[in-house]
């Protein structure tokens, strides 16, 4: 294949009934990550055809079970849907120093690899915070043009202030596994606000149950259901001997059947959001061309206020 | 660090093993010191079929498959995945191996069309150099 295809081109290729369409479409992933001003391209050249049905965000913290729970949501999209696509996208982190990565979700989801139903893309965070990539939502909607269905998004093993992952995905699986904390946990601000569905997984350990009614419990006092249309619900998952996957899968379509002109709605305002982002990031690549070299220590040495040297550099650019 | 942080994103690399061979401790070794020097190591784990690694080198993009062995069944599997590359018009993607090889079939493989083959005892730093190597050529030709 051609190295240096276009998006245009690459475009074009994934539209054909040929082989090649999927190597175009990874190659289109690629690009997708290299700066939002491409991200914005392809998802406007993408904009008439058709996003997935659901898109699931799925997070958690390091070692809660996500790579194989999401490993089991495909098994299970399979056997209800044999003859439609699912796609995954499963995010690690880069290494803060050499900037290379190990992508090894995929270890947990090698089943599927001989099926053309299973689209999976690793993908690392290059310094992001949040954790999910900058070309998640392109990427998102290229396997929707291949006809994805769903689409899963597994983010990076998470702590309590990363929650990009609402951004682009409609709603958010979290999951929680017994040992990581009581009630107080629960009830803190965070990661716990954005969850629209909720999984504590290895039910198979003894304190599963005692962890399930502390969770539940302290939704009662956080009445988290605010600014939803639908009861979160709490689902006991074994990732490890495949229990409970099922209901959550039910849920899942529940929540979905529950409103689709809300879902809809709030992807338009994600969308425009991550339009606004990729604004003002293109702004300030442009703005930091414009400091002059000696400034910051004029700052310094208070020889100009820091409020004249921006007024400064808007004006240079007009 | 090579210089393949400093521009666009760092280069992708698949490593992995197929066939009934479970000995990884090569394989992980190799994909860490490609870590860290920069590259994205895409997984699928060990005991794949060739089907599997050539699916997952074509969704994940990677330049390049590095292909561990310790079973002998280096010959028949590597140019299954060799021929699977060509099918699928991905022949582009570079193969490379490593593991317990004998000398006579380090020239079999590379008549097949593997840029590099690193056998037992070879340096880390022989393994990067020779990675960043065919990765340059290939870049040249390309263009």
């Amino acid at each position: 294949m051609k190295a240096n295809k276009t998006i245009a081109e690459l475009i074009d290729d994934i539209r054909l009934d040929s082989v090649i369409r999927i190597r175009s479409a990874a190659r289109l992933m690629t690009l997708a990550e290299e700066s939002s001003a491409k991200t914005i391209e392809i998802l406007s050249a993408l904009s008439s055809d058709s996003m997935p049905r659901i898109i699931l965000g799925i997070t958690g913290a390091p070692g809660s079970g996500k790579s194989l729970f999401t490993g089991r949501l495909i098994a299970e999209f399979c056997a209800r849907y044999p003859n439609q696509m699912i796609g995954v996208i499963a995010v690690d982190p880069s290494s803060p120093f050499s900037g290379g990565a190990i992508l090894g979700d995929r270890i947990r989801m090698m089943e599927y690899a001989d099926s053309d139903n299973v689209f999976i893309r690793s993908l690392a965070t290059h310094g992001q915070i949040g954790g999910v990539t900058q070309g998640t939502r392109a990427i998102t909607a290229i396997m929707g043009a291949l006809g994805a269905d769903v689409v899963l998004i597994e983010t990076v093993g998470v702590g309590q202030m990363e929650f990009a992952v609402r951004e682009v995905s409609d709603a958010v699986a979290i999951i929680l596994a017994p040992g990581q904390g009581d009630t107080i946990q629960f009830l803190k601000a965070g990661l716990m606000e954005i969850g629209d569905i909720f999984v504590v997984n290895k039910s198979d350990r003894p304190d599963a149950l005692q962890f399930y009614a502390q969770l539940v419990q302290s939704f009662r006092i956080t009445d988290c259901v605010k600014g939803r249309i639908w009861n979160v619900p709490v689902h006991m998952t074994s990732a490890r001997d495949n229990i409970g996957v099922s209901e959550f899968f039910d849920s899942l379509e529940k929540i979905f059947s529950v409103d689709p002109l809300w879902w809809k709605a709030k992807r338009l305002k994600q969308t425009e959001m991550l339009i606004r982002r990729a604004i003002v990031t293109e702004a300030i690549k442009q703005i930091e061309t414009t400091i002059r070299p000696g400034v910051m220590n004029d700052i310094l040495k208070r020889k100009i206020s820091l409020s004249c040297v921006v007024k400064e550099v808007i004006e240079s650019m007009q | 660090m090579t210089e393949n942080t400093e521009k666009k994103n760092p280069i992708r690399l698949l490593m992995g093993k197929v066939g009934l061979d479970g000995h990884t401790r090569g394989l992980w070794y190799v994909s860490h010191i490609e870590r860290d020097d920069g590259y994205e190591v895409v997984s699928p784990g060990f005991r794949k079929t060739p089907l599997q690694v050539v699916n997952t080198a074509i969704q994940e993009d990677v330049v390049a498959i590095g292909l561990s062995f310790l079973s002998g069944a280096h010959i028949p599997l590597t140019r299954e995945v060799i021929r699977l590359l060509k099918e699928k018009k991905a022949e582009d993607i570079l193969v490379f191996c490593g593991g317990v090889i004998p000398d006579d079939d380090v020239i079999a493989l590379k008549n097949m069309g593997v840029v590099e083959v690193f056998t037992p005892g070879t340096r880390d730093t022989t393994i990067i150099e020779k990675i960043g190597a065919f990765l340059k050529d290939r870049a040249y030709e390309s263009e």
